[in-house]
Formats: C-alpha cells, sequence, structure tokens
C-alpha cells in the first residue's frame, strides 16, 4: 500500500480586492510546488491580478517550486498582471540567486507598498 | 571516525520526504549548520526528484540505495539508482544571463544541485547510475 504524501508545507492566503498573497510556511518541495501550483491557478481564476508568494517562513525552495514561480509570472505579466516573490527566508533568498532569479523578488517591502 | 546513514527508498515522491527527514536527524545528530544542511538537503531533493521524473519508464517499483558517510567535516552522499541511464555532469548549464521571459522553465535542478555542494563524482556500474555528493560540512 503506498503511503500517503505528506506535504510539509502550509499556505494562508490574504486577499485584498484582486490582490492575493500566499504566505508560506514551510518546504517547497516537489509535492508542496503542485500544491502551490493549484492555489495560484484558482487565484488566477478568481480573477487575481496581483499575486505575492511570501517566502520569509519557506524553509526550502526546490526546482519545481520555482518553475511555479517562473512560469505563472510570466503568464501573469503576459496578461499585463504581476506574480512575484516576497521576502524571502536567507536560504530562499540563496537559492533563488543561485538560480539568477533576483527578478521574481518584489523589492518594496510592506504589504501596503505593493 | 566515520559516522554513517544507509536508505533503501522505492521511487515514490512520499519517499523523497522520508529520506530529507532521516538526513535532518543524522544533521542534527553531527551538529551540521542550518546552511550546510540546506545545500545538501537542496541537492538530494534535485536529485532523487529526478531520479523519479526521468528515470523510469515502466510504471514499475524500483528502489534507490543512499548510503551518507561523514568523516570528520567530509560528507559523502552515494545515490544508486537502476534508472535509465543519466549523467548529470554532461548536462549543460544554464545560460543565468538570459532576460526572465527568455529563461527556459527546466533545468535548473542539476545546476542546483553543482553549486550546492563541493563535489560531483558519477559512474555507471552493473546497470545503475552512481552518483556521489561531496559536502564540506
Amino acid at each position: 500500500m503506498d503511503r500517503p504524501l505528506v506535504i510539509f508545507m502550509e499556505i494562508e492566503k490574504k486577499i485584498t480586492g484582486d490582490s492575493w498573497e500566499f504566505l508560506i510556511t514551510g518546504r517547497v518541495d516537489g509535492a508542496a510546488a503542485n500544491q502551490l501550483e493549484v492555489e495560484v491557478l484558482a487565484a488566477i481564476r478568481a480573477g487575481a491580478k496581483a499575486i505575492y508568494v511570501n517566502l520569509a517562513n519557506a524553509t526550502f525552495l526546490c526546482s519545481a517550486g520555482l518553475r511555479v514561480l517562473l512560469q505563472y509570472h510570466r503568464q501573469m505579466k503576459g496578461k499585463g498582471f504581476s506574480l512575484l516573490a516576497t521576502r524571502p527566508s536567507a536560504d530562499v533568498a540563496a537559492t533563488l540567486e543561485m538560480t539568477g532569479f533576483p527578478e521574481l523578488v518584489e523589492k518594496k517591502t510592506s504589504p501596503c507598498e505593493y | 571516525m566515520t559516522h554513517q546513514l544507509d536508505l533503501a527508498l522505492c521511487n515514490r515522491p512520499a519517499e523523497i520526504a522520508r529520506a530529507q527527514d532521516q538526513l535532518e536527524q543524522f544533521a542534527a545528530a553531527h551538529h551540521f549548520t542550518d546552511q550546510k544542511l540546506h545545500e545538501v538537503q537542496l541537492a538530494l531533493e534535485e536529485h532523487l526528484a529526478n531520479i523519479l521524473h526521468y528515470g523510469y519508464a515502466d510504471g514499475g517499483e524500483h528502489q534507490i540505495q543512499i548510503g551518507i558517510r561523514l568523516t570528520d567535516a567530509d560528507l559523502r552522499i552515494q545515490v544508486q539508482d537502476d534508472g535509465r541511464v543519466f549523467n548529470p555532469l554532461e548536462h549543460p548549464s544554464p545560460d543565468l544571463s538570459l532576460p526572465l521571459d527568455q529563461r527556459p522553465i527546466g533545468g535548473l535542478g542539476i545546476h542546483m544541485i553543482r553549486n550546492s555542494l563541493d563535489g560531483l563524482e558519477y559512474r555507471r556500474e552493473d546497470g545503475k547510475n552512481i552518483l556521489v555528493m561531496n559536502k564540506r560540512i
């Protein structure tokens, strides 16, 4: 019998008009990246024009998670909207830097400034 | 003195998390810094994910053997799988200078493996891929 797939990540959503913020806690491994994609797609279908993926409490970001960010950043940008990562933890910031994706990170420091 | 941990995984996604948990416990017992643990976990995650995604075409169950050895501050992780021939060392590095809109979406995993470790060795032996990751802890 297959073991259940446990996802070691939690997502808290904050919605203000058409601006969605996902606060990520835990490891964005392969399974969690799939879950993140489901949430991002739901936000897009619900009419989000700005999506912020807050990574302050993310302990880990794998390439599958990066692919979700990049793929939907491009999709949103193509529609004149935005998807950006915000406040990456030190480990996640190192991963974004290593893979050459600093442009995926929102430079403003407060949700009020987004 | 060499400390060791040996794991046998099945080729299922939940097994990657199990391997990571075991590695975390090993790291805690041997006082890895958070940064070093993160770098090793990232490399292991990416390599195991590649094996699961690309290694098998038969839909069957396969075993992946992981051998972890720590001698003083030298960590060596050997991952052995019986999947398709795949040498990550031959995989080209992504062009990080490309604008965001032109960056390919794939190909990052191996780059992350290379840049998280101090050394990487590959060989194919008896129908198995053997990747050895080296990291100074």
